[in-house]
Formats: structure tokens, sequence, C-alpha cells
């Protein structure tokens, strides 16, 4: 045991690494290519090797023997024999079926080894696709079960290293500009341009697919951009909402030579289809009852794009799966902060879309002030005495908004917002009454699900430029990412059930600045509050934020 | 307790002294001078040296079995090889350094007692190490699993026959949690042995005495339990390796083939010796209770185990453990494989295993501090405690969340069956029960349950005389079993007796029954040869020997008779062929 060696690799495939340690970034950076990051609390991350993560290494030319040196340098104890022989195996079906092109749209299926041939095609389901075989090393498939193939094959194990190449699309010649139209000085960051190479690889079949894992804030939107530029094809881009879609736009419009007629939007209000194509999961997933076709799918191929972009790919789908296997000769990119979906999809993720391309933590963006540094603070605040009966006699459900709604919060909040005067502050919260009650006594104002988008608009233009210091806005902030940045954001209520809305709201607050934002939340003690806001502390303690507690008690309200 | 060579000179009987001083040392001698001249360690060491290498194995075999072996035993010794076995002896009896008694050819085989000192001497130059020898630094068996084992029954409430066998729910549960890097069902029954689990009301429970005393004791006192326990069964075995290895370093194989003759001497029934001795050394080196060098010919005790096994005092240098955890900040505990024991089985008591793995990984929660609180925690108890043993400061989330907890948990309790009580306030009390004295409600018939969970929700935590999770009355200390020091026992030998005498191994061939033993004495006839007979004296059964030149054979009554004639008393006798017991062999 060398104790100056910080990582642990685990039985079960996962990889502690010590983050206090001489040579953590080193060790880190010899990891990364193989390994998914799972959580990165404050003192050990923990990483996993999977067959996914081994192929997704293997597709970048990362060698076997490699992968073991590297975890036998860096690791304390001596790498389980167990995780060796997973690794070796996982490795060993990485490019044991390779796919390329045949003749008459049909495409060869090259298997290394008769063993393999025998295995594989005396599945029934994988026999079904073949067309005519050699019976010994190679069969051949029509050309367009391209992507069902594929997928069937990963369900039994085997990735496909897919070398077939892409239809190039109907081109569109544009470029970035140097200076945006806001005005502001433009270029990608070196990451974002070492991201948009890895993904290109060049423009053969060997890139062109895959998923880019950038944390928010880090401008997935502008490695986006940075991608089109170098595909310059006609591009669809499927974003989780409409909010997103505006955002697309807008950035589109003030960071590249596009012009805004060559960008559509396709969503519910407008149908706009345009060499540049912005929608959404929700309509393309749209149908009029639940055994009625998806109406807006062939979205996917009314056009002759030559790139597809899954924005926030972790929430893909399973219809835009189902039609992404269809769509397998064409450029797709997806952007993630985290490639772990909640339904445990990750290897359709890999198969149909593609494998890891880039991946950068947001700790090493924080450090290099990509994105801002912050601090968690939860308030936990006895209940009024007034409230207390009734508290007491309701029900459960009627308990944890009592104790969202909690009196005492409003106070908290007041006395937040004068420490940190005049910097931008957002409140953010679930039940319109309690937020329209605060927004009354900061004389604040407020944005619900009904405020028109001109007036939002309006009011996000007049706090982005100092205006207006606090905003005071609904769960309508969870998803609109037009919302503009703060320093300090204050949760006075909330589900608290989704990570992704944690992560959203978060996000609001770590564009770069120069002070450490902020993220608070105000809690009822003792009550259903405090259990979720536990889940929080858990999930945002993962992410390696700094996590406080505070406890007002009494005599803080009667002073 | 060995006989001396005079001793043994003197079981000769007298009417063979003559006989046999002349085959061995090519003269007639008395028994006096015979023993002397077979003590004259000069010729022994001449005679040593000329030896054929199977003999000298032979020769050793029989001082490893303590210079006297039954013939049974050494022939089960020598299964596959009992004609060499014979013919080595047999080259050995010449030579005056084995005899074996009796006459039947089946008694006990017996090394001439002047060669101990000289084949010590020989055993003792052949296990002396290279100088140079590089040791081993292997696996040492320790309780990190027993430690996680315990602590997962701790945090997880697991149901269970009686006889402490747990449900498959149970063992499915160790083997997710433990399964990937541990033996369960022997860690299981190892605990059970030690008495660290035991059943209570169906329920498993720790033992916390027991695994304190487990903790305490650690790993070394562990390992040589381990090695009492795998030779039980083989009564004094430990003994026996414990002073065949002493302090010094033997050879692997020399080792081996002692404790093989060990098993065939005492435990003639044991089938498989060999494996058995294979086996045992391979579990005391992975126990760690040897070691061996790098080319896996030496072997010797672990240093540690050596003492304790010679004193009595266990002790592991403390240096031995790591002392730190890592607590992050997610509430999560990162406890290493190599953690202090005493202080890992606390972590049990205040937190619940998630995962035992490299480094296993706890999680402190609610439930798990109020675990604590009942065994006698405090805030300022787990407060401390983490802050010793963590690497970096303990987070202010976990200690404020700790805190809370502890503040929420208001001591409530539920009197059997009816009532309630709550101490230290009212806030957060179910409102729909009726309070009959101050801070004690009356429960609604067969709703305890409802009601603990909807405090449990309010952040109150009942305690419940069924939640009571390892608490014992009946707490005891660990019982490790055999004592320690181990005391040094000489290797005891049986005492044979020979009644019929002993004699060179093979100068006396018992005669064969049936046809084979008529045609020796008809060849006899035939060559006009003389044989010297042994031959029951009429009426007592003693034996005498005869020096005979049969003449002539005949069969009456269905025996068969030889008249001889014979050299002792110059007259001519009949012999019963059948009641002639051996015969001398001469050179």
């Amino acid at each position: 045991m060398d104790n100056d060696k910080p990582i642990i690799v685990q039985s079960d495939g996962s990889i502690l690494l010590e983050v206090q340690t001489s040579v953590y970034e080193q060790a880190r950076d010899a990891i990364l290519p193989f390994t998914e990051l799972i959580k990165s609390p404050e003192y050990v991350h923990t990483y996993r090797i999977t067959p996914l993560s081994i192929w997704n290494a293997a597709s970048t030319g990362l060698k076997c023997d490699e992968i073991i040196e590297r975890l036998g340098r860096y690791s304390r104890y001596d790498l389980p024999p167990g995780v060796v022989y997973r690794i070796k195996d996982a490795f060993g079906r990485f490019g044991a079926i390779r796919l390329t092109k045949g003749d008459n749209n049909t495409l060869v299926v090259e298997v290394n080894s008769p063993h393999l041939f025998d295995e594989i095609t005396s599945n029934s389901r994988i026999k079904a696709f073949i067309l005519k075989s050699d019976l010994t090393k190679r069969f051949i498939i029509p050309g367009d079960v391209r992507g069902r193939f594929k997928h069937t094959l990963i369900k039994t194990g085997y990735p496909v290293d897919d070398l077939v190449g892409y239809e190039p699309g109907e081109a569109l010649s544009f470029c970035l500009r140097d200076v945006a139209i806001s005005g502001k000085v433009f270029g990608l960051r070196q990451y974002q341009i070492e991201a948009v190479e890895q993904f290109w690889a060049g423009g053969g079949p060997r890139g062109g697919q895959g998923i880019i894992v950038l944390p928010c804030g880090a401008g997935k939107t502008i490695v986006g951009m940075g991608v089109m530029s170098k595909a310059q094809t006609y591009t669809l881009i499927l974003c989780t909402n409409v909010a997103a879609v505006h955002q697309w736009i807008a950035e589109l419009i003030d960071k590249t030579f596009l012009k805004r007629e060559d960008i559509g939007e396709y969503t519910g209000i407008k149908k706009e289809i345009r060499p540049v194509t912005i929608t959404t999961y929700q309509i393309l997933t749209y149908r009029k009852s639940k055994n009625a076709p998806f109406e807006h799918m062939n979205l996917m191929q009314v056009k002759n794009w030559g790139l597809i972009m899954y924005d926030e790919v972790h929430v893909l789908p399973a219809p835009v799966f189902r039609a992404t296997t269809e769509i397998q000769a064409k450029r797709r990119l997806g952007l993630t902060a985290t490639l772990i979906r909640e339904d445990g999809l990750e290897e359709d993720t890999f198969s149909l879309i593609g494998p890891k391309c880039y991946d950068v933590p947001w700790k090493e963006l924080e450090q290099k002030g990509f994105i801002a540094e912050a601090i968690c603070y939860e308030i936990r605040l006895p209940f009024p005495q007034s409230n207390k009966i009734e508290y007491d006699n309701a029900t459960d459900r009627a308990q944890f908004r009592i104790a969202s709604e909690n009196l005492y919060k409003d106070i908290v909040v007041k006395k937040i917002i004068e420490d940190y005067h005049g910097e931008p502050i957002l409140v953010i919260g679930q039940y319109i009454n309690q937020l329209r009650r605060i927004a009354s006594l900061l004389k604040a104002p407020l944005i619900t699900g009904s405020t028109t988008n001109y007036k939002r608009d309006k009011l996000y233009q007049a706090f982005r430029q100092g205006d207006i210091p606090v905003l005071v806005v609904s769960k309508v902030a969870n998803f609109a990412i037009d919302l503009p940045d703060a320093s300090v954001a204050i949760q006075v209520s909330g589900t608290f059930g989704s990570r992704q809305e944690e992560a959203q709201r978060l996000g609001r607050i770590l564009r770069p600045k120069k002070r450490i934002s902020k993220f608070y939340s105000v809690v009822t003690a003792r009550s259903p509050e405090e259990i979720f806001a536990h889940k929080r502390q858990i999930f945002l303690a993962e992410q390696g934020y700094k996590y406080m507690i505070e406890d007002w008690s009494y005599e803080n309200f009667n002073s | 307790m060995k006989i001396s060579t005079h001793e043994l000179i003197a079981s000769l009987p007298a009417y063979m002294v003559d006989l046999i001083s002349s085959q061995i040392l090519g003269e007639s001698v008395s028994a006096k001078r015979l023993a002397g001249s077979l003590c004259d360690t000069n010729r022994l060491k001449r005679l040593l040296n000329n030896l054929k290498p199977e003999d000298k194995a032979i020769l050793i075999d029989l001082y490893e079995l303590g210079g006297e072996v039954n013939w049974s035993v050494f022939s089960s010794i020598y299964q596959h090889e009992v004609d060499a076995l014979k013919t080595g002896l047999a080259r050995l009896g010449e030579l005056g350094l084995v005899f074996q008694g009796g006459l039947t050819g089946r008694e006990v085989v017996i090394m001439l007692p002047s060669l101990f000192s000289i084949i010590n001497d020989m055993v003792t130059a052949h296990n002396l190490p290279d100088k140079d020898l590089v040791w081993q630094k292997g696996h040492r068996a320790d309780i990190h699993m027993h430690i996680l084992m315990t602590n997962v029954i701790r945090s997880r409430r697991l149901r269970c026959r009686s006889g402490t066998e747990p449900y498959k729910r149970g063992w499915n549960l160790f083997e997710e949690l433990l399964g990937l890097i541990a033996d369960v069902p022997r860690i299981y029954w190892e605990l059970v042995a030690l008495g660290c689990i035991e059943e209570k009301n169906n329920m498993l429970v720790i033992n916390p005495g027991c695994t304190m005393g487990l903790a305490l004791d650690g790993d070394l006192r562990y390992r040589i339990w381990r090695f009492i326990e795998s030779c039980k069964g083989f009564s004094g075995l430990e003994t026996e390796v414990f002073t065949l290895i002493g302090d010094g370093t033997v050879l692997r194989k020399w080792l081996s083939r002692v404790l093989f003759l060990y098993f065939k001497q005492h435990y003639p029934v044991l089938s498989d010796a060999d494996a058995k001795v294979s086996d045992l050394i391979s579990l005391w080196l992975e126990l760690g209770i040897l070691e061996e060098d790098t080319k896996r010919q030496w072997i010797r005790f672990e240093k540690d185990t050596y003492t304790a096994l010679c004193t009595g005092k266990v002790e592991i240098p403390l240096e031995e453990y790591q002392e730190e955890i890592i607590i992050q900040p997610t509430m999560e505990i990162l406890v290493p494989i190599d953690f202090d024991p005493v202080d890992h089985l606390n972590i049990g008591e205040i937190a619940d295993i998630e995962k035992a793995d490299t480094v296993s990984i706890y999680r402190i929660t609610r439930a798990s501090v109020l675990r604590g609180l009942k065994n006698g925690w405090t805030l300022e108890k787990i407060l401390q405690f983490l802050d010793r043993i963590s690497k970096h400061t303990v987070a202010d989330n976990v200690a404020k969340t700790i805190k809370g907890w502890m503040d929420a948990f208001r001591q409530a309790h539920i009197i059997k069956g009816t009532f309630l009580v709550i101490k230290g306030g009212k806030g957060g009390t179910p409102g729909e029960l009726k309070e009959i004295l101050p801070d004690i409600y009356r429960i609604p018939d067969k709703s305890k349950d409802d009601i603990i969970t909807s405090l449990d929700k309010k952040g109150i935590m009942v305690n419940t005389s069924d939640t009571s999770f390892d608490t014992d009355d009946t707490d005891v200390g660990i019982d490790w079993g055999k004592s320690l020091p181990l005391k040094l026992v000489a290797r005891s030998r049986q005492r044979y007796v020979y009644p019929d005498g002993i004699y060179p191994y093979g100068m006396v061939i018992p005669l064969p029954y049936g046809a084979e033993r008529t045609e020796i004495f008809q060849q006899a006839i035939d060559d006009r040869s003389q044989l010297i007979i042994f031959y029951p004296k009429k009426g007592y059964g003693e034996i005498q020997m005869k020096k005979i030149s049969p003449i002539y054979m005949y069969r009456q009554a269905g025996n068969f008779f030889v008249e001889a004639f014979c050299e002792d008393t110059g007259e001519g006798e009949v012999f019963d062929i059948n009641k002639i017991k051996a015969m001398f062999r001469y050179k």
C-alpha cells in the first residue's frame, strides 16, 4: 500500500480518487478517458469503469494495457483481479465487430473470430438482419437497419465499430463571428476547441458521432456552434423546451454569420423548417392519442440534414431514440452535463448517438475561472408559534406546504438581500402566494408562468443591466435558460425531488464572475422540508459544492 | 522416551548375540561389546556417509517418527513402495542400524538409539537456511471482514432461524454487500463460533462485548485462533508445529514430510495425509501464521505470531493500522481496509454500511444516529469521535445535520401497548392523540406502527422495545478457546515392549505358510544346507533358536514334519514345520 497514491480501485469497478494528494491532477487525467465521473464531493471523487466507459476509451484509440498500467501506477492498493479481468473482457469485445459500407445500399459486418461469428449469428434477432453470409467472418445486412443492428448488438454485449461514414447533408456555408453582435469579443475557449476537434476527428468515419460532456455554464451551446461551423451543413437541433430553442436562436444570431431567415423554430407556436432548425423533444414526441403516430417525428427526415444535435442528451426520450436508429448515416452530437440517465438507458445513448468523446470536470473549469465558484447555504428556521397548531393538525401533504410557506422565511430572505446589497439576486420558489408575498415585501418584480414573454424579456433585460437588483421567479426558472445570471440565488421552496431541478437552479449563478456565488435554501426545521433538504444537501455535496448549514432560532426573529 | 543402545541390545535374545555380532561386526562378541561397537560414533558416521540416499531417507523418517514405529504405520507411510522399504530396512538391519521386534515381521521397527544425535545434527544442518533469504510479505488474515459483517448486522434488521442461521434474504444481503471481497459463510460462522453473533427473538443481534473483544484483540489473535482451529481434531498438532519450527527456519519440504509422518503415526485412518498437510501449510501461510521465502522453499513463523505463541501476549504494532478515514460532506465515511478495527467497529454504531470493499463506504443517517444514541453516544461523543478519526476537518454540514437529528430525538418511547411518552416539549406531537397526563398520550389500539411512522416524519424518533438492535443484557467477552502461550512439550513417543525380543531388521525371516514353507525345507534338504530356526519350547511357548541340517521331510495326519540334525544338541530331532516361527538369514 502506498498512501501517496490517490486512487483506490474497488472490486465492483468503481474508483475512488482522493483529491488532496500531490498527483491528483495527473491521476485524474490518466483515468478520465476510460471512466465515468459519478460524483465529486470535496475530498474523494468517485469514478466508475463500465463496459461502456471502456468502449468509449477504446474508440479513442486507448490500449487495454495502457488502462491497466495507468490504474496500477496510481493505485494505492493492488488492483482487484476481477476488475482487471472485466477490463480485458470489455476491451476484447470492442472492435470485434466492424461495420463498413457494402454495395447496393448494404453494410458489411466483419467479425474477428469464427467463435464470435457463431455466437452472434445464432442470435435470432441478429439472424433476422442477415442478407448473406460467408459463414465464417462476414455477413451482409441492409443499409437501412444500421441503427437497429447496432442497438441489438450492444444489448448482447458487443459494441460495433461503425466505420460506414456519413451522408454530408445539404451544404450550408457560414462561420463564427470574432465579435458577437452584442459587442463582446467571441472565440472558442481551449477546452471547447478540443471538444470540437475530438468530435469532428478530421471529418472521417472515426468521428462525427458522440457525446460531449461539459458542466453547466461551460458553454455547451458554443461547442455545438463550433461543430456546426466544422460541418457546414444543414443542422437539426433538438432541445428540452421552447426557452432553450429561443436561447439557441439568439446565440446563433449573436455569434455566427447565419442569417435569421436561415434559422427555423419548430415548436408548438411556429413550424419553420430551415437550414438550421431548432425544435424540442416535446414537439417531436407529440401525438394526439396514445396509439396515434408521432406527427412531427418526420422532421428528422424531411430535410437532408448533415448534423443532428441533441441538447441535454441525458433526457432524450425513448421515441426520439427510436427515430435516431433510422438516421445513423447522419452526424450526431449529444451535449450534456452528465451521462447518467435517470432511466438507465446509457447503453442506448452509446449505441445510437455515439460514445463519449469529450469530458472535462467542472472543478477544473472552476479553477481556471471558466465557471464561478459557488457555496451553498441551508438556513433552518423554526415555525412561527402562530402556525404551529395549523401545522400539527394538517395532513402530511399540507404540512409540507405549510412548512414551505413558513412566514419566517420572508424575514430571512430580506436579511440575505440586505447582506448582499447591490448584487444581482434571484429569489426562486414553488408557491405563487408565497412568492407574491415576498415580492411585495422586497418591492421586487415577480415572474411566473403567467407573465407574458414580452414582460419577461423586459424584466430580464433590466435585471441583466442592473436596473433591478432582485428578481422573484417561480419554477419557470427551472427551465428558462435565458434567465439572466445572478451572483446570489435564494430558494424559498421547491419540490426538491429532482436532481435536474437543483442543477438548473444552481446553474443560474455559475456564470464566471469575480465574486463567489451563493446559493441559499431556506427550510423549516423538523418538517418534511428538512428531509428533502437533506437529499438536496447530499446531491450538491456530491457535485462538490461547499454546503453550510445555519440554524436560526426564535431569538433571531425576536431580536 | 527413548531407550539407549545398551538397553536395546539387552533385548536381543542371549542366544542370538554371537550370531548377530558376527553378522554385523564380523566377529562374535559379547552383548556389552556389541552395544559398545554399535555406539561408536565414528563407525556410525562412516556408515551414514556411505548409505544410499533412499536408505538415509528411511532412517530420517524413522528418526522423525521417534526412533520406533509400528510396522503397520511404517508400511502405510510407504504404501506404494513397501518392497523398497523392506529392502532398504534389510540393508540397514545388516549394518545394525535398524531392528525389529518379534519374529512376525509385523512388529515395531526400531532405529539404533545411538543414531539420534547424529541424525539430529544431520537434520539441523539440512535445515540451515541461506543467509540471504528473501521473505515474501504475503497477505495476512485479518478481522476486517468480520467487523464489516458485524456492522452490516447492526445496520440491517435480519431475521434468522433458531441456531443463528439467517434466512435467504440475510444471506443475499451479506453476499450483495460482502460477496465480492469475502468468503461470506466462513466469516459468518466464525463470528457465530466466537460468540459475536447471536439469535434473539428470531433476530440476528451482535454481542457487543464479544465484538469489541474481537476488535481489541485484533488480527493477530484471530490468526492464532484460526491456526488452532485448523489443528482441531488432531490433538496437539499446534504444539507439534510450534515445536518443529520454533524460532528457526525450516525447509518446507521437511516440514511437510514430518507432518505427514505425524498424521500417519497418530491418525492412521486419515485417508489423504499428504493433501491434508499441504492444505494446512497453505492455510497457515495464507493466514500469515507462517512466512515463506520468495523461492517457496523455506518456512518460518511470522515474528509476532511466534512471540504471541511463546509469551501469550498478543500485540500488533499500532502502525499496522491506518488511523484516518475520510468523511465526505455527503455524509459518507470512507473506511480503508487496514483501518483500526476498534474504531471501525465504533463507526458501525453511528453509521450504516452501504458498500464493503477495499475502501468501505458508510453513510451517517438519521436511523444510524438514533442507533448510536441508543447505544450511549451523545452528540459531543459522535463529533469528537469523527473529529479524531477524520483526515480532514468534519464538514460543517455533516456536524450540523447530526446535531439536527440529535435535537429531533426527544426520547419518546411507547409504554407497552397503550401510551406514548414524549420528553422535552410538545412540538410536533400528533394532534390526534389524547394527552392523558403531561407529555403522556394514549395510543389508539393497534396503531403503534402508524404513530411511529407519523412521528418519524415529524422528526421525532420513537424508542420502542423492538427497535433495540443490539443491546444485550447477557453481554460477555470473547472466548478464543485454547489459551496462550502454547507449552513446549517433548515430542512424546510410545514405549514398546518386545516379548519375543528384537533382531536386526531382515535377519529374521518370518516363514510363509503353505507350499512355500515346505519348499524352503525341501530346498535345504536338497542342498544339504544348514538352517537356523526359531522354534517354541515344549509347553511354555518360549522361543528357542535351533541350528539344524534338514534330512528328511514327511507328512503325517495332514501336517508336515522335518527330521533334522540339531547342531546345538548333536542329535536328530523332528520339527513340526507349521510350528517353526521364523528363520535366521545368513549373510
